[in-house]
């Protein structure tokens, strides 16, 4: 405090003088940092019902913050439906350059669907799932159910041992199987053909016919009945080599002749 | 829900729930693309039915290494050509000894195109359909390419993504597609 003051207080009341000097009132919390909105508000609103106090009240009752307002999302969509609008302007002048007739045609979908088609597709394809699921499950089951039994019946026969030993002599078996099928492949097999076909009885080659005639187009199996025909009539000493490579001629043209020949 | 945390709650148990959830947020995007590959609704649906069957079987085993959207996409893409050399194999049957059928190049002969006026399903004009007409003589992936850029809109990037393609390769597809469309379009009938 100012001395002059002080000094005046102590000659006119010196008790008072010798009280602190203490603030004992408090202001709301944040009072200071809204007073001018508040103030600013105010003074607005006495502005507004001066200047058309009759026109409008509903209009002054309004509250300013509901006057605009955005759609919800519309920021998190900004950027998307920018970069929507740039791809667009892209593609179109992209266009414009390669084939620009095709600007000229709308693009519009002409293709429609069923209505309600997209509310049950969900449920129609996980229905489908399902089934063959529950498909699979059963071909499954009925494998496993075969498995077990052979389980049931192998175990005990083979310990690991004699499972090794099996295996050895199952591959050793095969590649002599193997090596006979190999040997047989090599034969004279024209030799073999003829005599196969001589021993044919031509009611069962007639009765083959019969029981697979899908198997042949109409102009194979006509061709066929008179490759038989003439055989019938043909001396069995016509029945060589030559004559079957020249009959077999007949049946394939160029190209599935050399598909057909198998390497030596 | 993203698409990873509904792919956690498949792998959590719900997977019905996931899945058709998963299936409703992407099954008009990947319809279209069928759609418009197979143009007819009853094809497009039976490829959409195994194309999401194809999802729900292999969902089990997808880890989030691509999109779920790019998967999906492949996946329906696969089908749709399998289906339409399906049915170009059984449309040409008849007609064994004609011209050859390459898969990829020679799909002008099949042509679903030409049964667009009778389908119920498809509404658009002359031009519309001499547009799918043209768009359905394009090789195989040239009609990819053209429909993910023509109707998509979509980036050569991402579209390389999707298809596995180079960006250059793609632009050049693109451009003889466009010029192949537009030739088509300006022939008189």
């Amino acid at each position: 405090m100012n001395k002059e003051i002080q000094d005046e207080l102590n000659e006119i009341a010196p008790t008072l003088a010798k009280l602190p000097r203490v603030n004992a009132f408090s202001v709301p919390v944040m009072y200071f940092s809204t007073l001018p909105e508040k103030i600013i508000e105010a003074t607005l609103k006495e502005e507004l019902n001066l200047a058309e106090p009759e026109l409008s009240p509903l209009l002054i009752s309004l509250k300013k913050s509901k006057a605009m307002q955005l759609p919800e999302g519309y920021f998190a969509n900004t950027s998307s439906a920018f970069i929507e609008r740039i791809r667009h302007e892209e593609v179109k002048e992209e266009l414009a350059i390669v084939a620009p007739s095709l600007l000229n045609v709308a693009k519009e979908n002409p293709f429609t669907v069923p209505s309600n088609y997209f509310a049950s597709l969900s449920q129609k394809v996980l229905q489908k799932a399902k089934a063959e699921e529950a498909a699979a499950t059963l071909s499954l089951g009925w494998l496993d159910g075969v498995n077990n039994v052979l389980d049931k019946l192998l175990t005990p026969l083979f310990n690991p041992r004699l499972s090794f030993a099996f295996a050895v002599v199952f591959v050793g078996v095969m590649i002599f199987w193997f090596g006979v099928q190999q040997r047989n492949i090599k034969l004279d097999t024209n030799s073999e053909l003829a005599a196969q076909l001589q021993s044919i009885n031509h009611d069962e080659v007639h009765n083959y016919v019969a029981m697979n005639i899908d198997d042949f187009d109409e102009t194979t199996l006509i061709r066929k009945i008179n490759i038989d025909k003439s055989l019938m009539v043909i001396d069995d000493a016509l029945l060589n080599d030559a004559n079957f490579e020249q009959e077999l001629l007949k049946e394939l043209d160029e190209e599935n002749f050399y598909n057909n020949l198998e390497p030596v | 829900m993203t698409d990873s945390e509904l792919l956690e709650m498949f792998h959590s148990g719900k997977r019905e729930k996931a899945f058709t959830l998963l299936m409703e947020r992407h099954q008009e995007r990947v319809y279209w693309h069928i759609r418009r590959m197979v143009l007819s609704h009853e094809d497009a649906d039976d490829v959409m039915q195994n194309t999401f069957v194809k999802v729900w079987r292999a969902l089990e085993n997808f880890r989030a290494d691509s999109q779920f959207f790019t998967w999906v996409y492949r996946i329906a893409t696969n089908e749709a050509l399998n289906h339409l050399n399906q049915k170009k194999r059984k449309a040409t049957i008849p007609f064994e000894g004609g011209q050859s059928n390459n898969s990829d190049e020679d799909d002008s002969s099949f042509g679903p195109a030409n049964y667009l006026k009778g389908d119920a399903y498809f509404n658009g004009d002359e031009i519309e359909l001499k547009l799918q007409k043209a768009i359905d003589t394009l090789p195989n992936k040239q009609k990819q390419v053209f429909l993910l850029r023509y109707y998509d809109e979509l980036p050569y990037e991402k579209m390389s993504e999707m298809l596995g393609t180079s960006v250059g390769a793609l632009k050049a597809s693109y451009h003889h597609a466009s010029q192949k469309v537009e030739a088509f379009l300006l022939k008189e009938d």
